[in-house]
């Protein structure tokens, strides 16, 4: 999963004491950082949760707290159906903002059941493409009003 | 002694400046727009609250700019007035980070900000156009000097990584030569007789003589290697005028070849600079832009009460009562209860808190999302980008992720460190940076610069990289509204005792503009309905 570990890039720099746990381990440097100014490139619905997701719910999924909050999503039993994740990653909500424009069907599928399945959770990881596809027609309708 | 000039009459402007100095800029404001100078700007001058009721109090929910201007023109109309802040400093995003300065992010990460002695980045807002006229004033009445900010600069680079070997381009080369060159063909078109259907005779004439002029073509209305291209686009390096009697005469340079230009995207940036927003001249204030937020601050620090969290907020038929923790756990909350409230909390934020509002309020708070932005400011020990690259100023436009790269407008041509915005990142590429840790961040953003200033591993000192989503009072950076309609209009209306202010409640979203003209629009808001209710 991890493509290039990078710690002997980091030597260079003082290491400050960090709380968060560090196994985000970007192949520091890669210039295409797995996506365009237009879209997200990864297929692996693991390395889309990294570099989509993580940066705010935290790489194991624990939320972050401020004057508002990032939910968790690990032990999230709201992610047992498909349809709640899918609609939060496409439409945004909150401080959630929508992922529609750069993630197509499939990408959208692989995370959701990336978050079904890791991160403490252990559900059926029951979405597909399609159905990605189908729900995306019905959001943007219930939208349209 | 000046004379007064004899028997003419005064023209506009002398008139204008007897205005000025008899009654002060506001006057000189109003009586530019009725002599027909009216600005691109809705703002027209310091506002005036007259009648305010005896005893009303008005509470303030954020001490960013919004907050602290409402709050003073509030309090200068006669209300009683407090702030709470969640951070336990005033400005909000109007941010200048210096050394010593320590970021602490969502997720844990903590970045101490080691800039030597003078050296800053606004990592917020960075630059004001000349048209912000709210802003302007307010500078000028809280006394903060300004400078000029260079946004276009001709000697700055284009870069693309897949064009020109990935080598940087000259701004100035890569225009000049576009517009030499699509004039060119234009030009030529024209002479030919293509376009006699929809042009006069003498039409055409104009335009073949203005199309030679402005792409500088040559008499066969060609854009080639010459002196006369070489006075726009410049000279070769070992061929600039020079004096005396060795290497004194010019030579030509040789134009970029169109199908190269075609092919790099250049002219996909060759706009960047002339929308409206960032017309010349821009400013910048003297010693970062934090300085605005420190003289609102000078004004109204007295109300303020730092650390406090907002958890609820409660609407009655007569009063808001914001209940309120301390935001670092240490130390008490409480209850600041006003008869109206001017709420600045970003909707990413509001959104998530117990407010009694409306359910089209709720609603809408939930709908607007906010941008991503990564913003990086890297120290380097030398000024290299101005005495080895005679680039002062200005930005750098690249395709790689870190999308620009900025010079800075303060100290130019100075012996000392110098802080550049290594990176300011959007889309996609700034989720990729919000997932990584400070350092690979740093790295990353060093790794992309160094393809175009090589002398970046050598010179870089120290550096720090935000990213707007981990900022925990933000959890973004601006307002993205996609299609404001009837739920901008909601946003922007007194809802029962409380009225939204911010950039996020203006047509200029991230703008400092933005924010004051919409605290003063709810500060009007908030009078007209206390004069009302008595």
């Amino acid at each position: 999963m991890m493509r290039f570990l990078i710690a002997p890039l980091l030597l260079v720099f003082a290491l400050p004491s960090l709380a968060q746990e560090d196994n985000s381990q970007v192949d520091a440097g890669r210039r295409d950082l797995g996506s365009t100014t237009e879209k997200f490139t990864d297929e692996d619905g693991a390395e889309l949760y990294r570099r989509a997701c993580s940066g705010c719910h935290g790489p194991e999924g624990k939320g972050a707290y401020g004057a508002g909050r990032y939910p968790a999503l690990a032990d999230n039993p709201r992610l047992g159906h498909a349809r709640f994740p899918v609609n939060l990653i496409l439409e945004g909500n909150g401080a959630m903002p929508s992922f529609a424009d750069w993630l197509d069907d499939a990408q959208v599928a692989a995370i959701v059941s990336f978050l079904q399945t890791n991160l403490g959770n252990d559900y059926d990881a029951d979405v597909s493409a399609e159905d990605v596809k189908r729900m995306r027609a019905k959001f943007a309708d219930l939208k349209e009003g | 002694m000046s004379q007064p000039s004899d028997a003419r009459s005064p023209s506009r402007r002398d008139l204008l400046k007897m205005i000025g100095l008899a009654a002060g800029s506001t006057t000189m404001l109003h009586a530019m727009s009725s002599l027909g100078h009216a600005r691109q700007s809705p703002y027209k001058g310091p506002i005036d609250l007259q009648g305010a009721p005896q005893g009303r109090k008005v509470v303030v929910l954020g001490a960013g700019l919004a907050g602290m201007c409402a709050a003073l023109e509030l309090r200068n109309a006669g209300y009683e007035v407090s702030i709470l802040e969640y951070q336990k400093r005033a400005g909000g995003r109007c941010w200048t980070l210096k050394g010593g300065d320590v970021i602490e992010e969502l997720g844990g990460y903590r970045q101490k900000v080691e800039f030597s002695k003078g050296q800053y980045i606004n990592i917020g807002p960075w630059r004001i156009p000349h048209h912000h006229l709210a802003l302007l004033d307010y500078c000028h009445r809280l006394n903060v000097p300004l400078e000029v900010f260079v946004q276009e600069n001709q000697n700055a680079y284009l870069h693309s990584q897949t064009a020109f070997d990935g080598k940087p381009i000259r701004y100035g080369h890569a225009w000049a030569d576009y517009v030499g060159q699509i004039t060119e063909l234009l030009a030529k078109s024209v002479n030919k007789g293509q376009l006699d259907n929809a042009l006069t005779r003498e039409d055409t004439e104009i335009l073949l003589e203005s199309l030679k002029s402005f792409g500088i073509l040559n008499n066969d209305y060609s854009y080639e290697a010459s002196l006369d291209t070489a006075e726009y686009r410049g000279y070769p390096d070992a061929g600039a005028p020079g004096g005396g009697l060795y290497d004194a005469a010019p030579e030509p340079s040789q134009p970029i070849a169109l199908e190269d230009l075609l092919k790099s995207r250049f002219w996909e940036k060759m706009r960047n600079h002339t929308t409206y927003r960032h017309h010349a001249p821009m400013f910048q204030p003297v010693g970062g832009m934090e300085e605005i937020a420190h003289a609102f601050a000078r004004e109204v620090e007295d109300l303020i009460t730092y650390n406090a969290k907002v958890d609820r907020i409660r609407q009655t038929e007569s009063s808001v009562e914001v209940a309120y923790s301390a935001a670092d756990g240490e130390g008490e909350g409480g209850v600041e209860t006003g008869d109206y409230c001017v709420c600045t909390i970003p909707f990413t934020i509001l959104s998530q808190l117990d407010v009694d509002v409306s359910a089209d309020m709720r609603r809408v708070m939930r709908s607007l999302h906010y941008h991503e932005a990564v913003k990086a400011g890297l120290e380097m020990k030398r000024r290299f980008w101005e005495r080895d690259e005679q680039i002062y100023g200005g930005i750098t436009l690249t395709d790689l992720p870190i999308a620009e790269i900025s010079y800075p407008s303060a100290e130019m041509h100075s012996d000392g460190p110098g802080v550049l915005l290594g990176a300011y990142v959007y889309g996609p590429h700034a989720y990729a940076f919000n997932s990584m840790s400070p350092e690979e961040r740093l790295e990353t953003v060093l790794e992309q610069g160094a393809r175009i200033h090589p002398q970046y591993r050598d010179e870089f000192s120290n550096g720090v990289v935000l990213s707007w989503h981990r900022v925990p009072w933000m959890l973004g950076c601006y307002s993205n509204w996609d299609d404001r309609g009837r739920d901008y209009e909601i946003a922007a209306t007194m809802d029962n005792r409380l009225v939204c202010a911010g950039e996020h409640i203006s047509y200029l979203p991230g703008w400092q503009e933005g924010s004051l003209l919409s605290a003063l629009d709810a500060v009007r808001q908030i009078h007209d309905r206390a004069v009302k209710e008595g």
